[in-house]
């Protein structure tokens, strides 16, 4: 468990102190892909280079497992920052096993880490130098300088940013596989329909706030409005809907119904004619963007 | 850890073409400049050699496109020897008897072995062909006799430093203060461009999760102080080759290593000082920019700074160290300058030990200050991207504890 306790950062920017986060507090569970959410400047970095120790906290402090960050402690943290890049001039195995030396393994350790990944992240070319690597090519460098060593936990800053579909969609199955095998992984991300599929739990920040933070799940049904989905084999248009529902009409047999507060959904079922059979029936949740966007929306417009 | 950014550091100069043709291009420049020049300036002029006591030698002694003979009286001998001017010299017929002759030659210019052997050959010839007149023998047995010859030269050493010489040891002050202009300033800006590449990649980042800022600023000095060592050794080798080989050439320079008394010890303390100070300069420098074309206000007077200082510093000792020897001698203290400027003037002049211990110990303050603020800057900017910072930025860093 990662314990983020009231922490506060200023920086001074060209225009005066600007507040990055302010008394954030947050507790992300372990084994569990946690989403970073935030629009652009809210201090989902500046979070992230704190809990990897990068930045000290101006008040407040970060716990792993109880204990605060130490260096130790550092090198077995994956990180991943954003706008990221490497050393043009050198050769991609050559910064790998560089910068794996740093995170304190030895030579045939990361040699042997190195091997592993690239044939995990399917990378033959490793014996390039940067310089000469497609962005997606680089991104696969950095996520395996990210991976090895097999970090107990990842903080990736827009790891998707950049990215085609099919190296995304690798990402992702990785990402799974490594959180259902216990690593804490959290992500900040402007990919926003990812989070539904892709996290357990999501840490919004906001203006260097935390609105809103809890398990995915949860907070979909605790922002669910009754907002019911249908689909029957009757013509749908032909049935006596209450008065007080709001009937969107999707095709001849589908139907979208909001329900008035107060109202049970049982009211929508017994609007049925006998002969109806139902197809499909559930509450529509909302999705983490459109939560996301209910929260963050009212202050931007 | 350390030791692997440090090992990192110098690995990727090294092994960058680019790194050597910036070591090498400067000396072999200047050595084929200097090499066309002294070729060109081969043709000696003729010496003329006054006899003195062998006037009877004279119509014998070939003359040669070095050495032409010239018999003088023996009464204005002396004189002659006091007024002995460059290009001339005096040969003295000390002993002569029928199996030995001893010459003593006076000049004030060195002549090489094989000048001093073709000069003998010629006065061997001429001594041969007057013994076999003197013995009555056949002109063709003159070969046959072999007179023991002696012959010793006597440098006339010039009351004051010759005008060569004295223009040689500015040229020498002038070259080690761009040799230690060079070496500080490419130390520097190595280490700013470092600092830079890792910080606009990011890579910073990945550096300062594993090994703490400090080191890591540490490394990179460290490096560059091994890379700058490297770089002036090339560039001191060079100079040393070059005043043996214009020494050789130029042997009546009369300049040495012993003669100049290089103070060694003093040179080697200001390298370090000046080399030091000015990487925690730069790698502040480095941190507060944002980039290479995003340089911020520190950055550039880092760049400009230096540079016009040492176009003054030129400038100075072009002009020779009358003019404008006062502000050569604030220059010599300022601690921007002093490491450039003290060496050249160890090199001409005996400075007073406590000019070099003032100096010295400027260099060491700013040298501390430097490191506290320096390292202050690059701990706190380096990671702030998108921006260079504003000299209020740089203020507000510094004076935060």
């Amino acid at each position: 468990m990662i314990q983020v306790e009231g922490v506060s950062k200023a920086f001074i920017g060209p225009t005066g102190k600007v507040v990055a986060l302010e008394n954030v507090s947050a507790q992300l569970p372990p084994g569990q892909i946690i989403g970073l959410l935030g629009p652009n400047g809210s201090g989902k970095t500046t979070l992230l280079r704190i809990l990897v120790g990068l930045l000290p906290p101006d008040t407040g402090r970060v716990l792993y497992g109880g204990q605060p960050l130490s260096l130790q402690l550092r090198r077995t943290i994956g990180y991943m920052p954003e706008e990221r890049g490497l050393y043009p001039n050198m050769r991609a195995q050559e910064q790998l096993l560089y910068l794996l030396r740093l995170k304190g393994l030895s030579a045939s350790e990361a040699k042997q880490a190195i091997a592993y990944w690239a044939q995990r992240l399917d990378m033959p070319w490793l014996d390039r130098r940067a310089k000469t690597l497609s962005k997606g090519m680089q991104q696969k460098v950095q996520l395996a300088l990210a991976l090895a060593g097999r970090p107990s936990v990842l903080l990736l800053d827009e790891p998707f940013s950049g990215l085609d579909p099919i190296i995304a969609a690798e990402i992702e199955s990785l990402l799974k596989e490594l959180a259902q095998s216990g690593t804490t992984i959290v992500l900040s991300t402007h990919r926003l329909e990812q989070v539904d599929h892709l996290c357990q739990h999501v840490l919004m920040i906001y203006r260097g706030r935390i609105p809103l933070q809890g398990p995915v799940e949860a907070l979909r049904q605790r922002f669910a409005e009754p907002l019911y989905e249908l689909e029957v084999s009757y013509p749908i248009r032909e049935i006596s809907w209450p008065a007080e529902a709001a009937v969107q009409f999707l095709d001849t047999y589908k139907a979208q119904v909001r329900l008035p507060e107060g109202m049970p959904s049982r009211a929508l079922l017994n609007a049925l004619p006998p002969e109806a059979e139902i197809r499909l029936f559930r509450q529509r949740l909302p999705t983490i963007k459109d939560i996301f966007l209910k929260q963050v929306s009212p202050d931007i417009v | 850890m350390m030791w692997t950014i440090l090992q990192r550091e110098l690995w990727i100069r090294l092994r960058d073409v680019r790194f050597w043709i910036g070591v090498l291009s400067l000396p072999l420049l200047i050595g084929a400049i200097l090499g066309v020049t002294v070729l060109l300036k081969q043709d000696k002029r003729a010496l003329s050699v006054y006899l003195i006591g062998a006037e009877e030698l004279e119509p014998l002694l070939a003359s040669t496109p070095r050495f032409k003979c010239i018999p003088i009286d023996s009464t204005i001998a002396t004189q002659r020897k006091a007024t002995l001017q460059e290009g001339e010299a005096l040969l003295e017929l000390s002993e002569r008897s029928s199996t030995r002759v001893a010459f003593t030659l006076y000049s004030r210019e060195v002549l090489s072995e094989a000048e001093q052997e073709q000069l003998k050959q010629l006065l061997r010839q001429a001594i041969q062909q007057v013994r076999v007149r003197e013995l009555g023998l056949p002109p063709d047995q003159w070969a046959y006799l072999n007179p023991q010859l002696a012959f010793q030269n006597y440098l006339l050493k010039p009351d004051t430093e010759t005008p060569q010489a004295a223009g040689v040891l500015y040229l020498l002050s002038i070259a080690v203060s761009v040799l230690l202009y060079i070496v500080l300033s490419a130390a520097g800006f190595q280490i700013l461009l470092s600092v830079l590449e890792e910080k606009s990649n990011r890579l910073a980042e990945y550096l300062a999760i594993s090994v703490p800022v400090a080191q890591i600023l540490t490394a990179k000095l460290l490096a560059g102080l091994l890379l700058a060592l490297l770089r002036g050794g090339v560039l001191g080798l060079f100079i040393v080759g070059v005043g043996w080989w214009v020494q050789r050439q130029v042997p009546d320079l009369h300049l040495s290593v012993e003669t100049l008394s290089v103070p060694w010890g003093w040179l080697l303390t200001y390298l370090l000082g000046g080399i030091l100070l000015y990487a925690f300069l730069y790698a502040a420098a480095g941190a507060s920019s944002d980039s290479v074309t995003e340089l911020s206000g520190l950055a550039q007077i880092m760049q400009w700074v230096p540079t016009l200082l040492f176009m003054l510093i030129v400038f100075l000792w072009q002009n020779g160290p009358s003019q404008g020897q006062l502000i050569l001698r604030l220059l010599s203290y300022f601690p921007l300058t002093a490491p450039i400027v003290m060496p050249g003037r160890l090199l001409t002049e005996t400075v007073p030990l406590w000019e070099n211990l003032l100096s010295l110990s400027l260099i060491a303050l700013s040298t501390a200050g430097a490191r506290v603020l320096g390292a202050r800057l690059y701990e706190r900017a380096l990671f702030l991207y998108g921006q260079k910072l504003s000299w209020r930025s740089i203020w507000t860093f510094l004076r935060r504890r």
